[in-house]
């Protein structure tokens, strides 16, 4: 509790005596008197105090208690004077911590407040992945005058501790699973349990297979073949280069950290559904992870497999969470512009837009190094990472695997992407959250060239945009049918 | 680059709540007063405003010349915190309106009542006269102080924006004052319109005679150290200018260049003041005393090796080649140095602001007969008779010689100054805390209105508007003030009235009883008259005195 005087009113004495030398100047006594009204306010000024018994009781509340990362929270404090006098300015700031924005409201009031009386404070705040701590509610009160003030900070009963929940699993999800346990049917014949079809026989087919009443009808050999059953596979890769880690709008968890969220939602859909799923991420270097990220630079994680803690997927998926949070400090504060996604689409034009800015907001935008007109790629690691980290995923990747990707679609990395996989005949699903939510040009022409990426790769695969005000289920719905038809 | 909390309110919501505000960058952007406050303050000012003018009706046009004055100049620091160029090249033109309102409306007013005052028909109304003319000058100067302070308030005034603001005035100024200068020169050169004596001859022979060829009579003495403080000076300056630290910088000798540098100009500048001073002494000794007399006190020798030394042409001449030449070379130095110094931005707000002068000057060049000819009949108009005859005599002359254009021009050059130097005045006040640099607005207005209901009260307003016009400056000032803090510490824009209404309502009460105190002390002064007298007027002050005592005392 700090109490303060000011003598604001200091300027009274000015108009005293400047009156008084005005009226006596001109012999007038009306200037002579008047100087009684600013004498009347240092007197003010002198009487005029904070009561020195003051007491406030606080309570605060969050609705839902426990929000989904971008889900918005409504956070309602309520300050009541249990003192015996009037207090007639009250300033009120709650406790918000420094990661969270305040999109509806304000958390700041100023009321007067008779004894008993009590206010409301309601705002919306966005909630992101983690555990927020308020602070307590600071008050100010000041006297009528002005010139007295006590500052005092006051315990709020109720909630103080923001949780936003790193999975929900909603029951849309569990909707879309599908009851076989690893193996699915394929749309090719071979060796199984269900007619497919049959066809002309073949020397080495295994006797068991010839249709025999169909050879005694025509005196032909026709084998039968049964739809064939393949473990599906599933390589979910999480885009969590330095270009997504940017903010939709200011407190809001950034475009990687969507994706890592949208990724582990999937891959907790998928797992239920029996399919086999691997988990990788672009945007690591070597030796992050514990030691997880191999020399190529991409964690791989393999569901399906029997592995130790350390090698799970939600060791990935919080790798990138960190890797979203920690590294986007500087740039997550700051809705994406043109410089940070790139301004060039033409294919044969390299990528030109460049900051004289040195912060790690401003990036340097270089192109591409093989030429291929995929656009700008951004550090850190070298020009070539982008390149080098498409084909060494096609290394990994297994023959039968259908390919998700979430990305956030700010380069042209993706479309680079989509092009060599799809080239190679693998399923492919892009599943990207709109982190371009401004009204500023810059992130008007960022959204055009968005979407033109976004609809480029819709002629090679399937796309699935994800607006971060909708529940991420919404997404799911879309995509999973999708990627298990696929299979 | 700017962040989340530059860009988002939500975000400034949350910030730095150690010190109630949003941070400096923020502050910056966000230092706006509490909506009501600033509703408040504009409300009291114009309405007492209105009253005062309804009272004072002769100061209405003045007030009203004034006002859009102080519009067009709050517009024009608006428009210079745009920062683009249309706002800019907007701004400089907006000068205009600007000086000439602020400075019209008070001059009118000056003008219209020495009309009407002026001749008196006794001596002893004359300082009766000057009071009076002083105490309409007075209305109408708070009245449009005021209007400023009231269009500045609803934003905070940034010094980097008054900063801007001045040197766009100035440069603006550059183009119409160059060209005036350029003309005035033409005509001391090559003779004037009407064909007299003035011309490169004439400047010539007056230039040889006053400070090169001076006669044998006279010591002298003072225009000679005249020449020796401007030519050492002017080298002190380009000494100051000139890369000459930087070219030392390597002497080989061990000793460090710096310390010498230092000497030299030190030694510069002692000469160049000791040489003013003195020089001004033995001007105003000439002046004063006959060569005879000078002789007599100094004594022959003295007076002869004195006037042998300081009246020898080469001497002098060299003396004004250095004066010259170094001022030429301070000159190009200064802009080589400020043109590598500025950068694009500010080299672009610069070429604005001199189109924008450029614009003025082509617009005086097409209107300067006619503009010249209304402003010399609308001033004569209003003159006695007897001045207004020399008055026009003055201004035909100076139009044969000078001819319209060029006193137009320059004209339009002080009238620009004229903003210039409110700004400076306005940078000045900021600078030394005359002025709250939070509240700068609403401050503004408050002393207008305090002025403006004083000097109400020396030409014979009601009490009631006088004591009212101090209560609402004090008012004003405490809204502007307390809307401020509310702004910074809660937001400009939030439900903050029932606080605002109950602050800005307990001023307004301890003034009203302030005016009750007032009128009750100024019956008591009618009844009693204790002014009237030397020693009742001393008591009343050692009265007041002892109230201010007593009211210390208690804080």
């Amino acid at each position: 509790m700090t109490r303060q005087r000011n003598t604001r009113w200091k300027v009274g004495l000015l108009g005293t005596l400047a009156l008084t030398s005005a009226g006596l100047v001109y012999a007038d006594p009306t200037l002579l008197t008047a100087a009684a009204i600013p004498l009347a306010y240092v007197l003010y000024e002198t009487v005029s105090r904070v009561p020195d018994t003051v007491a406030f009781r606080a309570s605060r509340s969050f609705d839902p208690p426990v929000p989904a990362p971008g889900e918005p929270v409504e956070v309602r404090l309520t300050l009541e004077n249990e003192g015996d006098d009037a207090l007639t300015d009250v300033r009120i700031i709650d406790g918000i911590p420094d990661e969270l924005a305040v999109t509806d409201g304000s958390p700041r009031t100023a009321v007067p407040l008779a004894p008993g009386e009590q206010v409301t404070l309601q705002y919306s705040i966005v909630g992101r992945r983690g555990e927020f701590e308020f602070d307590d509610p600071v008050v100010r009160v000041r006297s009528l005058s002005g010139s007295e003030q006590l500052t005092v900070d006051v315990p709020a009963a109720g909630d103080s501790v923001l949780t936003c929940a790193h999975t929900v699993r909603a029951p849309g999800v569990d909707d879309a699973s599908v009851p076989l346990a690893g193996l699915l049917p394929t749309s090719s014949g071979g060796s199984g349990l269900e007619f497919y079809s049959t066809r002309q026989y073949r020397a080495g087919d295994p006797m068991k297979r010839i249709d025999w009443r169909h050879f005694a009808k025509t005196g032909e050999f026709v084998t039968v073949q049964y739809r064939e059953e393949r473990a599906a596979r599933t390589v979910l890769v999480v885009d969590a280069r330095p270009v997504g880690r940017v903010t939709p709008e200011p407190g809001y968890p950034t475009g990687t950290s969507l994706c890592a969220y949208a990724s582990e939602r999937i891959h907790d859909a998928l797992d239920r559904a029996g399919v086999v799923t691997s988990v990788t991420a672009v945007g690591f270097e070597e030796g992050d992870l514990d030691d997880l990220v191999g020399p190529d630079g991409l964690p791989w994680v393999d569901s399906g497999v029997e592995t130790s803690q350390q090698l799970r997927p939600s060791v990935v998926f919080q790798g990138v969470q960190d890797l979203a949070e920690e590294g986007a400090t500087p740039v997550s504060t700051r809705p994406p512009t043109l410089s940070d996604v790139g301004s060039a689409w033409d294919e044969q034009q390299p990528t030109q837009t460049a900051s004289d800015d040195s912060t790690p907001a401003n990036r340097r935008v270089a192109p591409r190094a093989d030429g291929n007109g995929v656009g700008p790629i951004i550090d850190p690691g070298s020009e070539e990472y982008d390149t080098d980290v498409i084909e060494r995923l096609l290394a990994r990747l297994p023959p039968n695997a259908q390919v998700v990707v979430c990305t956030t679609a700010l380069d042209n990395w993706p479309v680079a992407l989509a092009e060599a996989v799809t080239a190679r005949g693998y399923p492919l699903l892009v599943l990207s959250p709109d982190v371009l939510r401004g009204e500023t040009p810059g992130q008007r022409v960022a959204r055009v060239y968005r979407e033109m990426r976004l609809q480029r790769i819709e002629r090679m695969a399937t796309t699935v945009t994800w607006d971060p005000d909708q529940p991420v289920d919404y997404a799911l719905s879309v995509s999973l049918p999708n990627l298990l038809e696929q299979l | 680059m700017m962040t989340n909390r530059d860009d988002h309110d939500g975000g400034d919501d949350r910030t730095d709540r150690s010190n109630w505000g949003f941070g400096q960058r923020s502050e910056r952007r966000h230092r706006r007063p509490a909506r009501t406050s600033n509703i408040l303050t504009v409300l009291v000012t114009g309405l007492t405003i209105a009253l005062l003018l309804w009272q004072v009706p002769e100061a209405v046009g003045p007030t009203l010349v004034g006002a859009v004055g102080a519009v067009a100049f709050a517009v024009t620091l608006w428009l210079v915190r745009m920062d683009e160029t249309l706002t800019t090249f907007t701004a400089s033109l907006l000068t205009i309106p600007a000086g000439l309102g602020l400075f019209g409306g008070t001059t009118g007013m000056a003008i219209i009542l020495a009309s009407d005052v002026f001749p008196v028909s006794d001596p002893a109304l004359l300082s009766v006269g000057v009071l009076v003319v002083v105490g309409y000058v007075g209305v109408v100067a708070g009245s449009s102080l005021a209007v400023l302070g009231v269009t500045l308030s609803a934003r905070n005034v940034p010094r980097l924006v008054l900063r801007r603001s001045t040197t766009l005035v100035f440069v603006t100024a550059i183009v119409p004052g160059a060209a005036g200068l350029a003309f005035v020169a033409v005509v001391l050169l090559f003779g004037g319109g009407d064909g007299s004596e003035l011309g490169i001859d004439w400047f010539l022979s007056s230039l040889s005679r006053e400070v090169v060829m001076v006669d044998v009579s006279g010591l002298h003495l003072g225009t000679f150290l005249f020449l020796v403080a401007c030519a050492v000076g002017s080298l002190r300056i380009a000494f100051a200018l000139l890369p000459v630290g930087e070219l030392l910088a390597d002497s080989g000798l061990g000793e460090r260049s710096g310390r010498r540098i230092n000497l030299f100009e030190g030694a510069l500048t002692a000469v160049a003041i000791g040489a003013a001073v003195v020089a001004g002494i033995a001007l105003a000794a000439e002046a004063a005393l006959s060569p005879q007399q000078l002789e007599a006190t100094l004594g022959s020798f003295l007076y002869g090796l004195i006037q042998r030394f300081t009246r020898v042409p080469p001497l002098r001449i060299a003396l004004i080649a250095v004066t010259v030449s170094a001022a030429l070379v301070t000159a190009v130095t200064y802009m080589i140095r400020e043109l590598a110094r500025a950068s694009s931005t500010d080299f672009d707000r610069r070429m604005t602001a001199l189109v924008g002068g450029l614009l003025l000057t082509v617009v005086v060049f097409v209107t300067a007969d006619p503009v010249y000819t209304a402003v010399v009949s609308a001033i004569a108009d209003r003159l006695p008779d007897m001045i207004a005859g020399d008055f026009r005599d003055q201004t035909t002359t100076l139009a044969d010689i000078y001819g319209e254009f060029t006193v137009v021009v320059l004209l339009t050059a002080v009238i620009i100054g004229i903003t210039g130097w409110f700004l400076i005045l306005l940078r000045l006040t900021l600078h030394f805390g005359y002025l709250s640099a939070d509240a700068t607005g609403s401050a503004l207005a408050s002393v207008g209105l305090f002025v403006a209901a004083v000097f109400a009260s020396t030409i014979g307003t009601s009490t009631w508007l006088v004591l009212g016009g101090i209560v609402a400056s004090f008012v004003v000032w405490d809204a502007g003030r307390f809307g401020t803090t509310l702004g910074r510490e809660v937001g400009w824009n939030r439900r903050t009235r029932s606080t605002e209404l109950v602050h800005v309502g307990g001023t307004a009460l301890v003034g009203s009883v302030g005016v009750v105190v007032a009128l009750v002390a100024s019956r008591l002064l009618q009844i009693g008259a204790p002014a009237q007298s030397p020693a009742g007027a001393l008591a009343l002050v050692l009265v007041v005195v002892g109230v201010i005592l007593l009211v210390e005392a208690l804080r």
